[in-house]
């Protein structure tokens, strides 16, 4: 039999991925078709771009990091 | 090391009768950027551009009727310096000669086109005639009116709807649907309207025609249109031709044209008086006097080649060593340094390839990698792919080192059979330590670009910037030294009151920001913490890497290889096959499969670490903007 606090931490972990690439994907979701925008108006602006679309990816690697904090700290 | 070239703007007078000859010489020596001069008046293009522009416009025409880049013909020729402009027109003269049939062919050609357009619609428009072998003629009556319309319902359904009115169907099928020729009582027009609108589609008009009937008419609309679409292969077939056998003196020529149009264009953005012409441009400064003497030796006296002060902002040039010389590419893509601005190039070289090779981490996948790198680099000489496969070399030998640091091969612990013991292990209790490593990683990548924001603005004499910085890098200090109280107090021991001097550190590092960038950097300080977190991807991608390959490395070619040692040595002809098949479809699996995981590695690895670079890195530092420096043999030879 799985104890309760186990799975609770489970679904922690699991919000806590899941929620932040969700945010993620929200996120670059309008700044993807922003810098689409841009790139087709003005040449050289990919660089730019690629910056702007990569920032929000902080989110769900900081989800990783708590999701994986969440499994083995007080997981104990 | 970091420092692009300096410029020096020169500015070259010559006599208008000498501009040629100097154009030539300055494409000749190559390295200047020549811009719009701003003295007399507005320069015009050589004489001879009219002539060569109108060659080109004609060679363009020629180009395209024969479209041969399309079949890939452009590819196969190569370019041996430029012609003088005499010879290319004489031989544009003499191809004009022989291109005299093509642009018949190619007129024709159009008209046939055209003709074949018209045919298809008029054969459209008798297509549900094209059964009908009457003559126009038996459609006018005075008391009868006469209706074409498609059928909708059934034959029967028609007449049985129109029985009792006075009125007589021809059925036709011309093509999948079915058509009828309606003669009725005009006087009943209205009852036969609702039968129509119930039983058949909307009507359409009867054809003019100048056979002497539908049918005939479609007969001889059909064959104008084979006739037309056979001539029209048949011009395609002699323009196909001609492209095989001219196709590369249209594009040899077409080529020299244009080089020599750049060339005689370029005029246009000198100066101009009565009787001289005024260039002005940038030149590398440790070049400058040696162009100057060169004009010199040439022209003598009838030169004049100035080294102007200007408060004009110069191109940027990069300068870096041939070995780093791939990694520039990186800096152009964000933005290129502007100028007098520190060129980041040596220090993306250095960190680039050891966050990318942290990511990938694997013996195998960066010997691959190399490899990879190596053949491409080979290939390409210039261009996006020499530059890419450049920085994948020293990120694949990167790679492989912190695969021996990380004791994986491909996913595996085991080198030909022997057991590796990894330094950090990328699972279990090694997460920890990788954890604490990406983060020192993040530390010292955000100090140093902090370090050097301090020093460019120090250089620069913009000693309040320099100062700010000095003020986050102890911002950045103290956040260390108070994370480590709490997390790692081991380390702060040897340190008095780690968390009163973090705090302490913190507070004069906050007033300093207020008083040096103003209350909003204030609000910032949390995107230091960010920063240095972000550094994490570093673990977290890693370690989905290695997940991927073990999960490739659990397909049982092992056991499959087993299995057909065992049928071998019992001779069992039907477990051989058997063992074989399965073993070939595992082998397949497991290749393709560190393939996509390879392949998903370099691109992610790249991707992350450039980010890195660009958010956390370059945001301490580097500001870009600058415009490139382009030489003018590199303008004028058309890249």
């Amino acid at each position: 039999m799985v104890d309760i606090g186990i799975g609770l931490l489970g679904i922690g972990a699991g919000l806590a991925i899941g929620v932040s690439a969700l945010g993620t994907g929200m996120a670059q979701s309008s700044i993807g078709a922003a810098g689409m925008g841009l790139m087709a108006e003005k040449e050289g602006k990919e660089g730019q771009v690629l910056l702007f679309l990569a920032i929000p990816e902080t989110m769900v690697i900081l989800g990783f990091v708590v999701a994986y904090l969440i499994l083995t700290t007080f997981k104990g | 090391m970091m420092q692009t070239e300096t410029m020096q703007r020169v500015r070259i007078i010559a006599l208008q009768d000498d501009v040629e000859q100097v154009i030539n010489e300055l494409v000749d020596f190559g390295v200047i950027h020549v811009t719009r001069s701003k003295q007399g008046g507005a320069g015009e293009p050589l004489e001879k551009f009219d002539q060569i522009a109108s060659e080109l416009v004609w060679l363009r025409a020629c180009e395209k009727i024969l479209g041969g880049e399309k079949a890939g013909y452009a590819k196969v020729l190569s370019f041996n310096g430029l012609r003088p402009l005499d010879e290319l027109l004489s031989e544009a003269a003499e191809f004009k000669k022989k291109a005299g049939e093509l642009m018949a062919w190619n007129e024709e050609l159009q008209e046939t086109r055209g003709k074949e357009s018209a045919l298809a619609s008029r054969m459209r428009e008798l297509e549900p005639f094209k059964n009908l072998a009457l003559s126009p003629a038996l459609l006018k009556s005075a008391a009868l009116e006469f209706r074409h319309l498609p059928l909708k319902t059934t034959r029967e359904g028609l007449l049985n709807a129109a029985k009792g009115l006075r009125a007589t169907f021809l059925f036709s099928q011309p093509g999948k649907a079915t058509w009828v020729l309606a003669a009725f009582d005009s006087k009943q027009a209205g009852k036969m309207d609702a039968v129509f609108a119930a039983h058949c589609g909307p009507a359409v008009e009867f054809p003019k025609i100048t056979a002497a009937n539908f049918s005939e008419e479609w007969k001889i609309a059909e064959k104008g249109l084979a006739q037309a679409a056979e001539r029209a292969n048949d011009l395609e077939g002699k323009i196909s031709g001609f492209m095989k056998k001219h196709f590369s003196t249209v594009i040899a020529l077409r080529y020299g044209m244009e080089v020599h149009a750049r060339k005689s264009e370029l005029p246009s953005r000198f100066g101009k008086t009565t009787s001289l012409e005024i260039i002005e441009g940038w030149v590398p400064f440790r070049l400058s006097a040696g162009l100057g003497d060169r004009l010199r030796k040439k022209f003598s006296d009838k030169i004049l080649v100035e080294m102007v002060e200007t408060a004009d902002i110069p191109p940027t040039k990069l300068a870096n060593p041939r070995l780093i010389r791939g990694f520039e590419f990186l800096v152009k893509f964000f933005s290129l340094p502007g100028y007098g601005e520190w060129d980041p190039t040596i220090l993306i070289a250095i960190s680039f390839p050891i966050i990318f090779g942290m990511i990938l981490g694997d013996i195998g996948y960066g010997l691959v990698a190399l490899a990879i790198a190596l053949v491409v680099r080979k290939k390409f000489r210039s261009g996006f792919f020499h530059s890419a496969a450049s920085m994948l070399v020293f990120s694949a030998i990167m790679t492989t080192l912190f695969g021996v640091v990380y004791g994986e091969f491909f996913g595996t612990e085991e080198l030909l059979g022997l057991k590796m013991h990894p330094f950090v292990e990328r699972g279990g209790e090694g997460v920890n330590l990788l954890l604490g490593l990406a983060l020192l990683v993040g530390v010292i990548h955000v100090a140093t670009g902090l370090i050097v924001g301090v020093a460019w603005n120090a250089a620069m004499k913009h000693y309040r910037h320099a100062v700010a910085k000095a003020f986050w890098l102890m911002i950045e200090a103290a956040l260390i030294i108070i994370s480590a109280s709490v997390v790692l107090p081991q380390f702060v021991a040897g340190l008095p009151s780690p968390m009163l001097l973090g705090t302490g550190m913190a507070v004069v590092a906050l007033v300093g920001l207020y008083f040096s960038e103003g209350y909003t950097a204030i609000f910032e300080v949390p995107s230091m913490l960010v920063n240095v977190l972000s550094y994490l991807r570093i673990m977290a991608l890693g370690l989905s890497g290695v997940i991927l390959a073990k999960i490739v490395n659990q397909i049982p070619v092992g056991a499959a290889f087993a299995g057909l040692v065992a049928a071998a040595g019992r001779a069992d002809a039907v477990g051989i096959v058997g063992s074989l098949l399965s073993f070939a479809i595992f082998a397949v699996i497991l290749v393709g499969g560190h393939a996509g995981a390879l392949a998903l590695g370099l691109f992610e690895s790249s991707i992350q670490a450039l980010r890195l670079h660009y958010v956390e890195f370059f945001s301490k530092f580097y500001h870009g903007g600058g415009f490139p420096f382009v030489p003018l043999n590199e303008e004028i030879r058309g890249g």
